[in-house]
């Protein structure tokens, strides 16, 4: 059974993420900003955590590098809210080079699903 | 004398001096002593011998100290006296008297002031052929109009006139200069002008002109009024120059400012949208799923809710593209013509079978390269004909033209609509402006298409709009050459 980290700042966003996966049978734990994320990640292994790029105070970038360099074995899927904000892109386009895969907000459970099989080496 | 002349008024009347001089070329005058050569002799003849009057090292004195050796003649030499004070015209003849041995009879005559007046006279001409040259060579439009003359006609214009114009000379001397006026032009200008003449006061003002072909420019005109030296009114000057260029890059800039700013906050706005369509995307699924066997009403209310979801994320990414109208500008630019018969093919698959476009693209335009993206053109066409089949009620025939002029390539959408009402003419363009039901349309067509052109340094226009239809214009220049921005 894959467990999920799921990082985002905005509660609905987490709900439906860990509904949509829990659903499918993966066990999930959400976090809503980098210093619960990285308890949750010094207590529990996590095969795949799926982050936010662009948040308040600690962003999704900073949470890719930490991982990369002290959880290298953990996959990590980037999502975007898009948008013209520059720093948005920035983050993204930086972010596409060292995670395992990109997602745009909002997507259905199905479109989830397409991204987070392959990155966990499950099939379609 | 013994022929019997009265020889004091002959004297008097004489306009020369009449001299004679020995062999060694010394002086003694014999008439013209009470005449204004007199006066010139009291002046400038103080000395009498003729190599004193004039330098032998004057290369122009030769002549004359040739034939004192040779005792020979000369006729009507020019010659500046030795303090080059004076010019003198010169003749002298060489006579053998047994009385008085060999001599010279000889003339004087004083052309200082002829020689001088033909110096200022070719100095005049001089200047004058200046300013005519420096006039024709002016990057400005200069116009001379004559205002002793009925209706002010035409008397002079230069080369960039002409050139700005579209006319030959022909076409307009003579005429009233309100024939580069039409119908883009503000008659409140003309008026403007019109009461500067009536007070003969000089006045400065940008008009919309026309050319001899009918294309419209922006013309800035500085008219004053040119009096004689004794107060008369005599011409109007006319100085023009076609500031087209620097108005659509103004206006191109102004656009670009306003899209620029729409575009942060639409750009902000999706970002916020996104995040709260993402919940709203998910749930809907995972509570069908939980519903009891029998539930099909409730589930095709979720359906509804998701499917509306979807449409407001598709709209949340139309505002994104406008936002990043900036980003399609690059990409690489292909040949016009295969641009759109591909763009023909994709439109085919989209618009209603009711709808025929014909495309109507000239020889001259198939292998234009456009300072545009495949891909961004795609997006200007598919909205120019979703709106046009839309204005046609997706009944009728849309027609893509082409018009090349000079660095100007025009692309043409035309309907057969009833015309876009004048109460949303100057609104079209602004993003979320529509007058489709709401559901059917974002408002964002023409703004992104818009969006995408001025990004490009074009223009969007609507050409022509009325019960017979409506014609879109999609203006693009192309890069000038080093050589072209030159000239």
């Amino acid at each position: 059974m894959n467990s999920v980290l799921v990082i985002d700042d905005l509660k609905a966003v987490r709900l439906s993420i860990e509904a949509a996966l829990n659903r499918l049978g993966y066990q999930v734990k959400t976090a809503e900003d980098f210093i619960s994320a990285q308890n949750l990640i010094n207590e529990t292994k996590f095969d795949l955590i799926i982050t936010d790029i662009l948040m308040p105070q600690v962003d999704g970038l900073t949470v890719v590098k930490w991982l990369r360099s002290n959880h290298p074995n953990i996959k990590i899927i980037a999502m975007s809210g898009g948008g013209s904000l520059a720093s948005a892109e920035e983050a993204l386009s930086y972010a596409i080079h060292v995670v395992d895969a990109t997602i745009r907000k909002p997507f259905d459970a199905d479109e989830l699903l397409a991204v987070v099989k392959p990155v966990l080496g499950e099939t379609v | 004398m013994a022929d019997g002349l009265d020889i004091d008024a002959f004297e008097a009347n004489l306009s020369e001096l009449a001299w004679r001089c020995d062999i060694t070329g010394r002086l003694a005058f014999i008439a013209g002593v009470e005449t204004q050569a007199a006066a010139l002799r009291e002046r400038a003849l103080t000395t009498d011998r003729l190599d004193q009057l004039f330098s032998r090292d004057d290369p122009e004195a030769a002549p004359l100290f040739a034939a004192l050796a040779n005792k020979s003649a000369v006729r009507d030499l020019s010659l500046w006296s030795q303090d080059r004070r004076f010019r003198f015209r010169v003749s002298m003849t060489p006579f053998d008297r047994p009385d008085r041995g060999e001599h010279f009879l000889g003339t004087f005559s004083d052309i200082t002031d002829y020689v001088q007046q033909s110096h200022e006279l070719a100095e005049l001409l001089d200047q004058h052929d200046l300013l005519h040259r420096a006039v024709q060579a002016s990057p400005v439009s200069i116009t001379i109009a004559d205002a002793t003359a009925p209706d002010l006609p035409l008397t002079f214009v230069n080369a960039a006139f002409l050139q700005t114009s579209g006319y030959d000379q022909d076409d307009v001397i003579g005429r009233n200069c309100r024939f580069l006026q039409g119908p883009e032009t503000d008659p409140r200008a003309t008026e403007r002008i019109r009461r500067a003449v009536s007070r003969q006061a000089p006045i400065d003002v940008e008009l919309v002109n026309h050319k001899k072909s009918g294309e419209a420019f922006y013309n800035h005109l500085s008219l004053c009024p040119v009096f004689t030296a004794n107060g008369q009114l005599r011409a109007y000057l006319g100085v023009q120059r076609d500031t087209t260029r620097q108005r659509l890059a103004e206006r191109h800039e102004h656009n670009r400012e306003r899209l620029e700013a729409l575009g942060r906050l639409a750009g902000g706005v999706a970002h916020e949208f996104n995040n709260l369509l993402q919940p709203a995307l998910i749930f809907p699924d995972l509570i069908a799923d939980a519903l009891p066997a029998d539930a099909d009403a409730e589930r095709e209310y979720l359906a509804i809710i998701k499917d509306s979801m979807q449409t407001a994320r598709s709209i949340v990414l139309d505002i994104l593209t406008f936002a990043r109208g900036e980003e399609l500008k690059t990409g690489p630019q292909v040949p016009l013509g295969p641009a759109l018969v591909n763009i023909q093919r994709l439109l085919r698959g989209i618009m209603p079978p009711s709808i025929q476009i014909e495309n109507h693209l000239g020889p001259d335009c198939a292998d234009l390269s456009l300072p545009i993206a495949e891909e961004s053109l795609k997006k200007i066409m598919i909205n120019l004909c979703m709106n046009a089949a839309q204005a046609m009620n997706n009944v009728g025939t849309i027609t893509i033209r082409c018009d090349k002029q000079a660095h100007r390539t025009t692309i043409l959408v035309r309907d057969h609509g009833p015309g876009i009402p004048e109460e949303h003419r100057s609104r079209i363009f602004d993003p979320f402006f529509t007058t489709k039901p709401i559901g059917s349309g974002t408002g964002l067509g023409l703004a992104i298409v818009n969006s995408i052109v001025t990004t490009a340094g074009g223009t969007l226009d609507v050409l022509e709009t009325g019960p017979q239809g409506t014609t879109m214009a999609v203006n693009l220049w192309s890069e000038l050459t080093a050589d072209e921005e030159e000239t």
